[in-house]
């Protein structure tokens, strides 16, 4: 339900599990994001059947999409769990993120990532992992925030514009699975 | 006179480390899937089938990718590749992966294999090499080490085999330090 004075109310907003009908909102935020150059690996975002494929791939089959949307239904956010596809690393699972540049600073990012480790946990994965710009330190401080620890960072691991970055490497250990 | 003892007697100065010849595919696949079976260095448990490393390399081989072998004669008894990455903004980095056959390893043929990939990488354009180990195989982090390679991230229980966790090691080797 949205209220006359919506810039101080977070207002209405659902996350849910992303369906086929969904690649079309994918496609545009990650453009969006992709665009910015700054936060994903991406410059630009997929189209609508480059979305679509690689959901239908049977490599993605485990993988979770989780959407954010607005009180007028429009995506503004998503995170995804990617678990391992070979035996020894099914136990892992990657994960990425992003949010609309309006709906940053609004406390979404945290619900989207609790949310995803709920899920992870959820599917029996014990180990969560994501690589981020090191100069990316809002998304570092939000990882750090929800219990991501500092694994490393590869060094110069991006190269664009003439500008070199390097790439943070956190994860986070499922809490119950912590006395094997 | 080689006999069928050859590959006790052989000197490791008989190996050879020649770029990568399509025609020794199989013998490399062969090389391939006994350090697979091994089940400690590779990320494969199972070996993918010759008709996919075929293709692989194919697709590969049209990206940039840079590969070596070490041979003795036509039997392929180690490999080293690197494999550019595609998306702008990261194709200055190859992912390195190399493999020497059980007989054949403490003598060298790893460090000579090595070299010549990184050398090839630098000439090539490349800016960074990227691989990952697990953090048992230790005579493979030596080995890179040795060349120059530093452990950049530790990932822990990043492998899950037959019950056991192993941590994952992420090396990086930079040109110009």
């Amino acid at each position: 339900m949205s209220t006359p004075w919506g810039c101080f109310m977070m207002g209405e907003m659902t996350i849910k599990r992303a369906e086929p009908d969904d690649e079309v909102s994918m496609a545009q935020m990650l453009d969006v994001v992709a665009r910015e150059e700054k936060y994903i690996g991406l410059l630009v975002g997929p189209t609508p059947d480059e979305v679509r494929a690689y959901w239908e791939q049977p490599t993605s089959q485990n993988n979770i999409v989780l959407i954010a949307f607005d009180d007028d239904d429009q995506a503004i956010g998503w995170v995804n769990i990617d678990p391992g596809n070979l035996e020894i690393f099914r136990h892992v699972a990657g994960l990425g993120m992003g949010i609309l540049p309006a709906h940053r600073g609004k406390g979404l990012g945290t619900r989207l990532m609790n949310v995803a480790m709920d899920a992870a946990w959820d599917l029996g994965i014990e180990r969560i992992e994501l690589r981020v710009y090191a100069s990316n330190i809002r998304a570092i401080k939000l990882y750090e925030k929800v219990g991501f620890v500092l694994e490393g960072v590869e060094r110069q691991a991006r190269f664009l514009h003439g500008n070199w970055d390097d790439i943070t490497n956190m994860a986070i250990l499922n809490p119950d699975h912590m006395d094997k | 006179m080689h006999t069928n003892k050859v590959l006790n007697e052989s000197m490791p100065t008989d190996v050879q480390i020649i770029r990568s010849r399509a025609e020794l595919l199989q013998s490399q696949h062969a090389c391939f899937a006994s350090v697979v079976a091994e089940r400690e260095y590779l990320a494969f448990l199972e070996p993918p089938s010759l008709d996919d490393v075929i293709a692989f390399n194919r697709a590969q081989n049209e990206r940039g990718m840079i590969a070596f072998q070490a041979v003795l004669g036509d039997r392929v008894v180690g490999w080293c590749d690197v494999r550019p990455a595609l998306v702008e903004g990261f194709s200055h980095n190859g992912d390195l992966g190399m493999g020497i056959h059980a007989y054949f390893r403490s003598q060298g043929i790893g460090t000579r294999l090595i070299a010549a990939t990184i050398d090839a990488c630098w000439s090539s354009g490349l800016k960074r090499i990227s691989l990952e180990v697990f953090s048992s195989n230790l005579p493979a982090i030596r080995l890179y080490e040795k060349v120059g390679f530093q452990t950049e991230v530790v990932k822990s229980r990043g492998r899950l085999l037959d019950g056991r966790y192993d941590n994952v090691h992420t090396m990086g080797l930079l040109h110009d330090g």
